[in-house]
């Protein structure tokens, strides 16, 4: 049959249309990250087969992951029941719901102490943190829309989290730009893009996805009711 | 697939802030106003433990209702001091069907800057009112119930309060631990974010779905909510909870039967009535009420101008030292 490539290749261009317009969209035009279920959350101990080019540390950085990486888990925060800090919030085997209202886009975790982030949305030219926020574990985060992406900017945070099980380092400089791209009803693309110079020599950028569970819901998972 | 969204109505809570408040009459109350007649008397306990601190005093006399925490008024105590009504009126969703459940309903805040200071209520016999308007509750407890009660609260003095352990803090106690929370209405679902109890969220189904048979869930410490409304009152029905809870600091108890009947009024701007009925068949011989309420903070006054209207993070497990020292469900 002569005539296939051209087919295939209009298959092809077709496909992004078809996966587009089986996304949901709300009533404000913007694709809807929610539905009845809720998003499985892959467990990604270790962050590096997802970084492409591997991993930037500077030599402060290295020497720290190397130090982790001789003590873990034992000293890993997360066993202290505290919350896992962002990106690795994402990274636990826990669920997640995307919650959008006006002008804000609420996150709700079934792990991490079943913690919850609470996400002002405005333009990407309106981004802005506090001169000098209180360090956090989970930061001060700011969001926007980039088409159908969902890009959070988040700043402010504490040293105390690691960035992954296997001890990725990060501290107080650590900034974090996150893009959430729905690419078909089951699947949701998580970009992150880390830059803490203090412990890598340049922003590096982590890809990871998350699947829909539909008619599922949240249940209440008590980090530290088994804390011994 | 189309689902609907909510709108933004936040001028009125910044205007708000800009102005001089007044306080109801009914939240007045709280600061020592007398009860209604009929109301009975502080419990013998109180009255014993005041008696005996003004011993230790030297006869001085004790503060009437003492005890820590504040009395919260029917409708939630004001915070302005003005004298003038130039509160606008309690916020509503335009009535449009994409709203879902809350259109034309009254909205709780969420989409404005701000959030609900929530009262600090120690023990619900005092520090709190009944439906009737009564401070003083006496719990409808079984012996069994009581005698459990006294020991938590007058031998044990309270030491062995799950929440030492940084858990949340169950239903209705959310509401009576001294965060601030904030109230965001889906067209199917409320979601309450609180700053403490260990920083965590309560969804309520809105969906028309119905209770669980509490015996088909896994209990938990938030149990499962449903909810609907009454007029503009958020009836909010839950079950499905474990017993790790207690219902205040002072330790009254339920078990995993309880079922709690939570009834949210935003009665003026700034005030929200929280009557909770607790119905727990085990511990208490019929079902009785408890009147709260919570306090609109916009952005622009008060103590929280820093939180720009905005939750903060508190990590109850990040400063828990005193698991070691305390006893209890999960103490060694």
């Amino acid at each position: 049959m002569k005539n296939w490539p051209i087919l295939a290749a209009g298959l092809c261009a077709l496909l992004p249309v078809i996966g587009q317009s089986s996304l949901g969209r709300l009533s404000d035009g913007h694709v809807d990250l929610g539905g009845p279920g809720v998003w499985s959350l892959p467990a990604v101990p270790d962050v590096t087969p997802h970084v492409k080019g591997g991993v930037p540390l500077s030599a402060k950085g290295k020497q720290v992951w190397d130090e982790r990486r001789r003590t873990q888990p034992a000293a890993d925060p997360e066993r202290a029941c505290l919350p896992s800090g962002v990106p690795r919030i994402m990274y636990m085997p826990y669920s997640m719901e995307i919650l959008q209202v006006p002008n804000r886009v609420v996150i709700v975790y079934e792990g991490g102490t079943h913690i919850f982030r609470s996400i002002p949305i405005g333009t990407k030219a309106g981004l802005k943190h506090p001169a000098d926020p209180n360090p956090t574990y989970l930061g001060d985060s700011y969001g926007w829309w980039d088409g159908d992406s969902l890009m959070v900017d988040v700043v402010g945070f504490n040293d105390r989290t690691w960035l992954d099980s296997f001890g990725h380092p990060h501290g107080e400089k650590l900034h974090v730009v996150e893009k959430y791209t729905r690419r078909d009803s089951l699947t949701l693309e998580y970009t992150v893009t880390i830059d803490d110079p203090e412990y890598y020599t340049k922003p590096w950028t982590v890809t990871t996805s998350a699947t829909y569970r539909p008619n599922d819901r949240l249940k209440e998972y008590i980090c530290q009711e088994q804390q011994r | 697939m189309t689902r609907p969204i909510t709108s933004v109505l936040t001028a009125a809570g910044i205007l708000v802030g800009l102005s001089l408040l007044s306080v109801p009459a009914a939240a007045q109350r709280g600061g020592g106003a007398p009860d209604p007649a009929g109301c009975p008397g502080p419990p013998q306990w109180l009255v014993e433990r005041n008696a005996a601190a003004a011993a230790a005093r030297g006869g001085a006399p004790a503060a009437q209702g003492a005890g820590r925490g504040a009395a919260a008024g029917g409708a939630g105590r004001g915070r302005g001091r003005g004298a003038a009504a130039e509160l606008p009126p309690v916020p509503r969703f335009p009535n449009e069907p994409q709203y879902g459940v809350q259109a034309g309903k009254p909205d709780f805040g969420g989409l404005a800057k701000g959030v609900w200071s929530v009262p600090y209520i120690v023990n619900l016999q005092i520090n709190a009112h009944d439906e009737k308007g009564c401070q003083y509750i006496y719990p409808p407890f079984t012996p069994a119930a009581k005698a459990l009660w006294e020991q938590r609260e007058l031998k044990d003095l309270e030491k062995d309060d799950p929440e030492g352990f940084c858990l949340p803090p169950g239903v209705p106690r959310m509401l009576y631990t001294p965060y601030p929370t904030q109230i965001y209405q889906m067209p199917d679902r409320i979601l309450f974010v609180f700053e403490g109890g260990a920083h965590v969220w309560r969804v309520v189904y809105m969906d028309g779905r119905k209770l669980p048979n509490p015996d088909d869930v896994n209990p938990t410490y938030l149990g499962y909510s449903v909810a609907h409304w009454e007029g503009d009152t958020l009836v909010i029905e839950s079950n499905g909870f474990n017993n790790r809870t207690w219902l205040d600091a002072s330790g009254h108890p339920h078990g995993e039967k309880l079922k709690v009947t939570e009834k949210l009024t935003r009665t003026d701007f700034n005030n929200i009535k929280v009557e909770a009925t607790i119905d727990d068949p085990e511990f208490y011989t019929k079902p009785w009420t408890v009147v709260t309420g919570i306090t609109w903070t916009p952005n622009t006054t008060g103590p929280f101008t820093m939180r720009g209207g905005e939750i903060l993070e508190y990590i109850c497990q990040e400063n828990n030292k005193d698991q070691i020292h305390i006893k209890g469900v999960l103490g060694r």
